[in-house]
Formats: structure tokens, sequence, C-alpha cells
């Protein structure tokens, strides 16, 4: 199974999380992304703006232009809503994931 | 080629000025940042923009995504346009009963005027069903981002519906009024006014739905976010699916007290009333029922159907995988507009074989109850409790 189809319904979280470190533009969430998953998540970089236009809509985060490396950029910040969002869903998954290692008798990371 | 790229992605998108510009420009960026990066790491241009355009993904799936969003947020309007027409027609008749009709109101034209009334009733009675219907699939999906293909095809259609009863409703309020002002040597401005109120927002709230983009092609959230307290209405709608018998005769029962104002008279005057609206309740289930999705068994909307076994995790279809989606959910399925079989829902077995389904039977309480997978070739999706004899 291809990463971005592992990733379906967890692409949300995981820019939140991104996001929750600093404001930053589509370019910089999808390199973010596949840093921090050291190239596990190598998905379709497109598929972060229809991410990212979801969850500007819950108005979870938002966006503003601003200059970035001289040049004029669509910038994501987190809300205050994406934050609580965020820890809601760091919750879910840890439990979820705890339940899981569980049951396949894996050591939780 | 960054440019044909952003063509292609044109091409397919199907929103509104200014979001479109906003999704290319993005994309732009990206693409040129994608270069630029590939670049300052001593790929030649030609390859950096290859490798850029492929790594971003096709133009034709990123643009699904982007409609899907666009057709939800399209759905929600619906509803409150379908509202804000019955509200004006309503408040047009009322605008144009306050002609001072009553006492020249002459006998002659007293059958006229009561058959419209009746048809403008029932047209009302239509759009408050559909309406409703709508506002509860919207409810149910108020906090899906992206609503699945069925539902939003079915707040559609509910939508068409309601603004179709709607022009009725305002067809016959208007004869009514025409007739009495007809009969009046002084026709009162006011009733033609209500009367031109009333036609114009019923043809208004059916060209703006009419407009409203459904883009069916493009496939949604197949596990919406919960709705909470606002899904009442889809278990409403449920627990009738499951008892349709009591829940006419609960509909009809709570319907004749206002049918009585109608007799005018007595309450054994209201009684054919009463009848009546029984019979329109539910004749309009039978007939309409497919179309608003109230009567397609588990095919449909509501709280989430069950397989026997009570299994709520993915069913094999093929070589496909139909999951159910985390939170003990199984996805929801409606009415199948584009089976391979016709319109209607079918069944397909594993060899992707299809058969139509007799929806009326899905209720059958007798029916052996057996899993079955109902869909088409594009779009499997899940009936989880079915029966043999409906199988055409």
């Amino acid at each position: 199974m291809g990463s971005a189809q592992r990733l379906k319904g967890h692409l949300d979280p995981l820019v939140l999380a991104i996001l929750e470190d600093g404001p930053t533009h589509g370019y910089g969430i999808i390199e973010e992304l596949r840093r921090r998953s050291r190239g596990e998540f190598d998905l379709p970089e497109g598929t972060v703006y229809p991410a990212l236009h979801r969850l500007e809509r819950a108005a979870l985060v938002t966006s503003t232009h601003e200059m970035v490396g001289g040049r004029d950029r669509r910038v994501y910040r987190l809300t205050r809503g994406g934050r609580a969002a965020l820890a809601e869903r760091r919750t879910d998954w840890d439990r979820f994931a705890s339940t899981v290692s569980l049951i396949l008798g894996v050591k939780p990371a | 080629m960054i440019d044909r790229y952003l063509n292609e992605l044109g091409s397919h998108l199907r929103v509104g000025g200014r979001r479109r510009a906003r999704i290319l420009e993005e994309v732009r960026d990206h693409l040129h940042d994608a270069v630029a990066d590939r670049e300052s790491r001593g790929i030649d241009r030609e390859r950096a923009l290859q490798d850029a355009v492929s790594a971003f993904g096709p133009a034709d799936r990123l643009a699904v995504q982007f409609n899907a969003q666009v057709a939800t947020v399209s759905m929600r309007r619906i509803p409150f346009i379908a509202v804000t027409a019955g509200v004006t027609v309503v408040g047009g008749f009322l605008l144009a009963v306050t002609t001072p009709s009553r006492r020249a109101f002459p006998a002659s034209a007293r059958v006229g005027v009561q058959a419209s009334f009746l048809v403008a009733v029932l047209g009302l009675q239509v759009a408050f069903v559909a309406g409703a219907r709508a506002a509860s699939l919207v409810a149910s999906h108020w906090r899906s981002p992206a609503a699945p293909t069925q539902d939003r095809d079915l707040v559609h259609r509910a939508g068409a519906i309601c603004a179709s009863g709607l022009g009725v409703a305002a067809v016959g309020w208007t004869s009514a009024v025409l007739l009495t002002l007809h009969r009046l040597a002084h026709p009162h401005a006011l009733g033609v006014a209500g009367t031109v109120v009333m036609i114009a927002s019923a043809a208004t709230a059916a060209v703006l739905i009419a407009r409203q983009p459904v883009n069916p092609d493009d496939e949604g959230d197949a596990s919406p976010e919960r709705a909470g307290v606002l899904e009442v209405g889809e278990h409403l709608i449920g627990a009738a699916k499951r008892r349709p018998a009591p829940s006419c005769a609960a509909v009809a029962t709570l319907g004749a007290p206002a049918a009585m104002p109608h007799a005018e008279t007595s309450v054994i005057a209201a009684v054919p009333w009463g009848l009546g609206q029984a019979a329109a309740v539910v004749t309009g289930v039978v007939s309409a029922g497919a179309l608003l999705g109230s009567r397609t068994g588990c095919v449909g909307s509501g709280p989430r159907s069950r397989s026997p076994e009570g299994n709520s995790h993915g069913w094999s279809f093929g070589s496909s995988r139909i999951d159910g989606g985390s939170r003990d959910r199984v996805p929801r399925v409606r009415f199948v507009r584009r089976s391979r079989v016709g319109v209607g829902p079918a069944v397909v077995d594993e060899g992707g074989n299809a058969a139509p389904v007799r929806s009326d039977r899905l209720l059958s309480r007798d029916a052996r109850r057996v899993p079955v997978v109902v869909g088409h070739a594009r779009r499997p999706a899940l009936l989880l409790e079915g029966c043999e004899s409906c199988v055409r």
C-alpha cells in the first residue's frame, strides 16, 4: 500500500502538527513532512493543498500572504481551534496506537 | 511545462473564480519552489521541471478533491435557499390574502378557489418534506469538509423537489387569489403583489438550486465526521425506514389537527381531510421515497447500517477492500444513480456482476436477511442488510 493511501484520514493532524512549530507555506509543509517521516511519507505533493483548504474551511488554520525568501507566498498558521483539535487527535491516536500495539504484541515506540 | 500542468488542472477544476485563481496561484508557487529547490541541488532545469510536476501528482486527481469540497459547500446552501423561498412564498400568500375579498367572494368561484388551495397545500407539503430531508442530510454532514457524492446528489435532488413543491404551492395560491381578484370590481394591489412574490420566489429558488454544483464524479469523504446532535434527523429517518407503516400512521395522525381548519365546520368534517393527509403521506413515501432516499432500505441515509453479524468493518469487493472507517461505522450507501444495470441500486457479486435490486422489497419484513454488496462498477458501496427476494 502506498504512503498516500496509508495516510488517508491522517494527513490533517500531521499538517496541524507541522504548523504547530510556526507558520509556513504549502511547499514548506510537504518538505517538513518528508523530513520528519525520514522519507517514509513520500506522498504526491499536491495532496497537501486540499488538506490545507479543508482545514481552513474548518477554521483550524488561517492563511495570509507573506514574503518568504523574497517571494510572495500564501502562508498558513494554526488557530486556537487548530491547537485544540491537534491535542484531541494526539490523545485519540495515542489510545488507538497503544491498543493496536497491545493486540499485535508490539512494544509501543 | 508548469503552465501546461496548470492548464490541465484548471480544465478539471469546477470551482468558482476566486477559489480557482487561488488554487492555481498556490500550485504555481509550489512548482516554482520545487523546481528552484531541485536546481539548487544541481539538477538541470528540464529534469527539475519534470520531477517537480511528477512529484506534485496527477492534475485530475487533485482537482477532484477540490471539487468535492466546493460541492459540499454548495450542498449546504440548498436548505437555506429552500427555507428562504418557503418563507417568501408563504409571505407572498399572506400579502395576497390581505385583499379584502371575503365579503365580495362570489359563490361561483368557490370550487375553483378550494381546488387551487388544495393543490397549493399539497405542493407545500411536498416542499416541506423534501426541504426537511435536504436539511437533515446537510446537518448530518455539517462537520464533513467533503460530503460523499451520493449525499450531495441526494440533497440536490431533494432541493429540486422542494423548489418544485413551492412552485406548485405558488401556482395554486396564485390561482386562488386571481380567481378571487377576478371577481372584484377593484382588484387590490397587494393581492397582485403577493402573487408576483410567490411565483418569483419559487422560480428563483429553482434556478439557484439548479445552479449549485453537485460535481457527481468527485468522491467525498466516505467516513465523514460525526455531527452529533445534528444527526437527529437522520436517526429519525432511519427509525421511519425500519418501521414504515407505524411511521406513516404517526405522520398522518400528527397531520390531522393541521387538516381540521380546512374543514371549517366540525371534527367529523375534518375526517376526509385527515384521511386525505394520510393518503398523501403514504402516496408520497411510495412514489417519491426513492428520490428522497427515504425508502431504499439499508441503501440510504440514516444512522449507520449494520451487518447481520454486527460487523462494521471493511468488506471485500472483488479486488477492492471497502473500509468501514474508524469509529465503528460503515460507509453509508444511498440510491445508486449510475449502476451498470441502469438507474437504481444493484447487487454486485464478487465477480463484478450486477443485478438490479427492487428497493421496495428491501423493507420486506418476512424476507430472509442476507448480507449483500451494493454498488456499481466505478464506485462500489455497501449494503449490509438485504434480502434474497429483493433481487429481480
